[in-house]
């Protein structure tokens, strides 16, 4: 039906309702992340703790199994009021976009290949891999994390060993200097953050910490408003965003306890999470908004055996429940699509999940092996508000094993190699039943079954004594559709049970060369999707099919330079062809929606007297589209932030962060959500 | 926003003499000379105006060249889900829910620097067709609201409404209002009367509406469910009812509906089953007895098939896939346009009544709606 209301939601949402065997099935997945290790506990021996020193029962590994991956760590972030995605984007081939302020949804691109195609894991927990809109990066609080690990070409084995776009790997905070860590941070439209971590050795072989960040952010920021008329000026006007305001509550705590051949974790990861959704530039909702709920926990016991600890053995258990909820009034939202007569409208699922994992290793000096088999049980439910008679109360479940096969050796004492195998089983279900858009339709209840493989090939010359090295990988990775994806019944979602995995081909070829105070690194890189999925909107409704092709291909280049010991220089530029391949005439050979050709970060901190610091950052971009048919274009734009940081001790640090100096704020009229110009914030950070 | 001022009835005051009174004095060529159709023109020119849109987010505007076998140059970028209307050569594109406007521009001058204005009706307000009256004054249909509002062509401004919230259904504020025809002083108004979930309350409806009175007259029921496309030649008017979208077994909830205007008989052209799924679109080929209608199946599947006006026989045209980007019939050139929007076969596919042609598309979006105007 054409012209029919249409929701354009870009938070999470829809699908889902309601079942009553969904809190048993949490009970049974936190029962079993308990006992599991528990049931191991009687191998150790628990009646005297052994002094091991404050070293970790981690043994490093020996050997390389592909690219040096890039490591980002708070003092990257710390003070500089960025958002994870927009730290991610400050790296060459990655892109970013928000559709507001602090808090609001946003995502990354690595070298062409966004959403959900990019793996993102927290403490080793995927996140964000059940909804249909892909991993929300907002939604994570940089106060939590101490590390930020990105794979672009080469998946870790121990996290499946298999992406399309890349991994982002997600540390939270383990350790602190002394106990512990206070952060407070006020700034623009009443943004704000509180963190606390602590840290604590209760024992030389056992540890324990904990982080607790509280945020929050008004988001009334001004922003010019055409009205969705770009053929007509006079009705512009200068407005506020309404209805963006952000809260959240997360926290990580961690316990690890250390036996003579035993490491024994324990991670709790929670977050609560409500925003609004403000809606469109000319089209502001008044009281939609988001409601997130996320429970982990996660525990592994790692042995060590063999007379030089050559074998090691890791079994693992995650537990997670997660719940997404998105409100709206039809009245005053306008939203669309609406279920039920009542105006309060509420639409949401909850996700339990979980995930056992055994993984072998084996170690010598010039080759290892190692086996991981992982399996994931997840149950979907519907949460909506009304429930109307002929809605379609839908139950999702995935079964799936998962097993890789893993081998790196030194062929030369110059040269290592690295070969991985991944084979995975899953098994869809889905519930069936009465399915009602704007008609009524019947989704009969089915099965689906995958059998999908990724391999992964890496080369890395290190040549000893040199100060050059150089690396080639070569990858056939794919993506499962989530369950959202193949079963989903969205507002205004057309459910497409036969959708097929994605799949591509990534290779990058790689040479890094060191010499005195200058480090330069370049990369050339080539992406390949196949069947992708792309959401197809006609008379109103959108439906995901395996149409998309895209080829992305370019260079990286980095330069990392001290020419004194008071200033630190980085200049990082991508230069990349990302084009769509698909056969629609009116796609093919279009540049993909929000990848430019050429992007360039710069970056400078200056040491500065009486313990000042200034650390500077500006990001260019070249034209981006915010469509596939590269009608709605966006400037080429740049942004330059500045951070002026005091230290008056070790332990303390002073920063006032100016963000987006310029206030450049730059929206295609028919996809408009407005972002904040320039920004303020002042923070303080001191350990104990 | 901008505001508009909206008067809308307090009482529903009509009678079936009124109703009459109307329908009699009515015709396309009324004897006020400012609402005589404008292709009278002695300088006229004849186009196609296509509305493209993609798979995504974006629309553009474009018409076919001179040749007629290839889309010009001249191009407007507009919201993604359009309805086109023209008065002459006077282009109306109603810009549909979320972006809520009304753009105007010369057919023969698509671009951006020629707009003459774009207004922002009230948000949610999802325009959805418009009927000339004069020069200066039209009428909206507004898929969202339970009134049509009055808008001057030539300047953009509102002005008075005609309300129809008598005829909303339980548990809705609107009677979902489609598409308009007007039939001399009355505009007739197809209504789905669908409640808040979208779900149909009833059969269809045609709201018989005086112009100059502002008052609703008379309702004739269809008698199969959601009314969407009407066409009017004389005092026959057919509207394609979908009835329940993407289920296209045979039914009795859709199809095509005969109303005779001078004596309110409803009948049934064609039921679904006939038509082999949901009529959307409707064109008329007067002279050889034909309605040509868009028959979706299991979206986004959707074909088009003939239908002769005087004994109901159907007939599929060759060679179409997802034929959802509109049709119209060209009395002029004697062919009927359709826009095919399989992803792989977008364009303009012209039937001729025996076999079809393609415009030269090159990569241009599919097509969403087609509008004939000459002036």
């Amino acid at each position: 039906m054409r012209g029919t209301p249409e929701v354009y939601l870009c938070t999470k949402s829809v699908s889902f309702l309601q079942n009553v065997t969904s809190a048993r099935n949490a009970f049974w997945c936190i029962v079993c992340a308990i006992w599991l290790p528990l049931s191991a506990a009687p191998l150790t021996d628990s009646t005297s703790w052994i002094d091991l020193g404050k070293s970790s029962a981690v043994k490093p590994t020996l050997l390389s199994h592909g690219p040096e991956p890039i490591t980002l760590t708070d003092k990257d972030w710390e003070g500089k009021n960025l958002s994870l995605a927009d730290l991610l984007a400050q790296q060459t081939g990655i892109q970013t976009r928000s559709l507001g302020g602090t808090g609001s949804f946003q995502q990354i691109s690595i070298r062409g290949m966004g959403g959900h195609r990019v793996v993102v894991t927290l403490d080793g927990v995927p996140i964000g891999d059940g909804d249909c809109h892909g991993m929300n990066l907002g939604s994570i609080d940089l106060n939590q994390l101490e590390k930020v690990i990105i794979h672009k070409a080469h998946a870790p084995v121990e996290l499946g060993g298999n992406s399309l776009g890349g991994v982002v790997e997600l540390i939270s905070r383990q350790k602190a200097e002394g106990h512990g860590r206070i952060f407070l941070g006020y700034g623009s439209y009443h943004t704000g953050d509180a963190a606390l971590s602590v840290h604590s050795a209760l024992h030389d072989s056992l540890d324990w910490s904990s982080n607790l960040s509280w945020r929050f952010a008004d988001n009334d920021y001004p922003y010019y408003d055409r009205n969705g008329t770009p053929y007509n000026t006079d009705d512009d006007q200068w407005r506020h965003r309404q209805n963006a305001e952000f809260r959240q509550l997360s926290g990580t705590h961690h316990f690890k306890r250390i036996f003579p051949k035993f490491q024994w974790n324990w991670h709790l990861l929670h977050q609560q999470s409500s925003s609004g959704y403000p809606g469109t530039e000319s089209d502001q909702a008044i009281l939609a908004g988001t409601e997130e709920e996320k429970f982990s926990l996660k525990t592994d016991l790692q042995r060590f055996w063999g007379s030089q600890e050559q074998w090691s053995a890791l079994l693992g258990m995650d537990a997670s429940w997660y719940k997404s909820l998105f409100h709206w009034s039809n009245k005053l939202d306008h939203l669309g699509y609406t279920q039920g007569n009542d105006d309060w409208q509420e639409v949401g699922h909850v996700s339990l999940q979980a995930k056992p994992s055994l993984a072998l290793r084996y170690e010598k000096r010039v080759y290892e092996w190692g086996w991981h088999l992982m399996g994931l049980a997840e149950n979907m439910t519907p949460r909506d508000k009304p429930v109307t008679a002929q809605q379609w109360r839908w139950e999702l479940n995935r079964r799936q094993i998962l097993s890789v096969l893993d081998g790196a050796w030194r062929i030369q004492p110059w040269l290592q190699g690295a070969i991985s195998h991944q084979i995975t089983s899953t098994h869809d279900r889905n519930s069936g039943g009465i399915l009602k858009l704007t008609w009524i339709d019947t989704i009969p209840a089915s099965s689906d079954w995958d059998l999908d493989q990724a391999a992964q090939f890496s080369l890395r010359l290190l040549p000893e004594q040199q100060a050059w090295q150089a690396h080639l990988t070569m990858a056939r990775h794919y993506r499962l559709p989530a369950l959202t994806e193949r079963y989903g019944t969205s507002l205004g979602i057309i459910p497409n049970p036969e959708l097929k995995p994605e799949s591509g081909w990534k290779a990058e070829l790689g040479t890094q060369i060191q010499c005195r105070r200058l480090q330069a690194q370049i990369t050339g890189f080539w992406n390949t999707l196949r069947q992708g999925i792309v959401w197809v909107q006609a008379a109103g409704f959108a439906k995901p099919v395996n149409i998309g092709q895209s080829r992305t291909y370019g260079l990286e280049l980095s330069v990392k330079s001290q020419p004194t010991s008071w200033l630190h220089y980085s200049w990082d530029g991508t230069w990349q062809s990302p084009r769509n391949q698909s056969t629609s005439a009116q796609y093919h050979d279009k540049q993909l929606p929000g990848e430019p050709k050429l992007a360039l970060n710069q970056h400078a901190t200056l040491q500065l007297p009486f313990h000042l610091s200034m650390d500077w950052a500006l990001r260019w971009q070249s034209q981006i589209y915010r469509d596939q048919a590269n009608q709605q274009s966006i400037p080429r734009q740049h942004n330059q932030d500045i951070t002026l940081t005091y230290t008056p001790w070790n332990q303390a640090k002073l920063s006032l962060a100016l963000q987006n100096l310029e206030g450049e704020e730059y929206q295609n009229v028919y996809s408009a959500y407005p972002t904040p110009g320039r920004q303020y914030h002042l923070s303080w950070s001191q350990q104990f | 926003m901008r505001k508009t001022t909206r008067k809308r009835p307090d009482t529903l005051l009509w009678s079936s003499a009124f109703f009459l009174l109307g329908l009699l004095s009515c015709s396309d060529n009324a004897t006020n000379p400012d609402i005589s159709h404008p292709s009278s023109s002695s300088t006229s020119s004849h186009r196609v105006v296509i509305l493209t849109t993609d798979y995504d987010v974006s629309g553009v505007v474009k018409t076919l060249d001179s040749t007629g076998k290839a889309l010009s140059s001249d191009a407007l970028s507009v919201w993604d889900d359009c309805r086109l209307a023209a008065w002459g050569n006077e282009l109306m594109i109603l810009e549909r829910y979320q972006a809520d406007n009304l753009i105007h521009v010369p057919v023969d001058d698509l671009q951006k620097t020629a707009v003459d204005y774009q207004v922002a009706l009230t948000d949610n307000d999802n325009p959805m067709d418009i009927a000339f009256v004069s020069k200066t004054e039209a009428w909206v249909a507004l898929g969202n609201q339970p009134y049509l509002i009055e808008v001057n062509p030539q300047t953009g401004d509102f002005g008075d409404s005609i309300d129809l919230s008598s005829l909303n259904p339980k548990d809705n504020t609107h009677p979902s209002i489609q598409y308009l025809e007007r039939k001399g002083d009355s505009l007739l108004v197809s209504l789905q009367r669908l409640d808040a979930s979208y779900s149909a309350t009833g059969p269809g409806l045609i709201a018989v509406v005086d112009i100059s009175s502002r008052k609703l007259l008379d309702t004739i029921n269809l008698k199969l469910m959601q009314a969407e496309a009407m066409v009017l030649n004389g005092d026959d008017l057919y509207v394609a009812c979908s009835g329940y979208l993407m289920n296209p077994s045979p039914d009795s909830t859709r199809g095509l509906v005969h109303v005779s205007l001078s004596d309110k008989k409803v009948s049934v052209v064609a039921y679904g089953s006939a038509l082999g799924g949901a009529p959307t679109e409707l064109a008329i080929d007067t002279a050889n007895g034909l309605l040509y209608t868009a028959v979706q199946q299991t979206w986004p599947s959707t074909g088009v098939v003939s239908v002769s006006m005087d004994d109901g026989k159907v007939t599929k045209l060759p060679d179409l896939l997802e034929a959802g980007g509109g049709i119209a019939y060209d009395p002029v050139q004697e062919v009927l346009y359709i826009g095919e929007r399989n992803t792989d076969k977008a364009g303009i596919k012209i039937w001729d009544g025996s076999k079809m042609t393609s415009v030269d598309w090159k990569d241009n979006m599919p097509p969403s709606d087609i509008l004939i105007t000459d002036w």
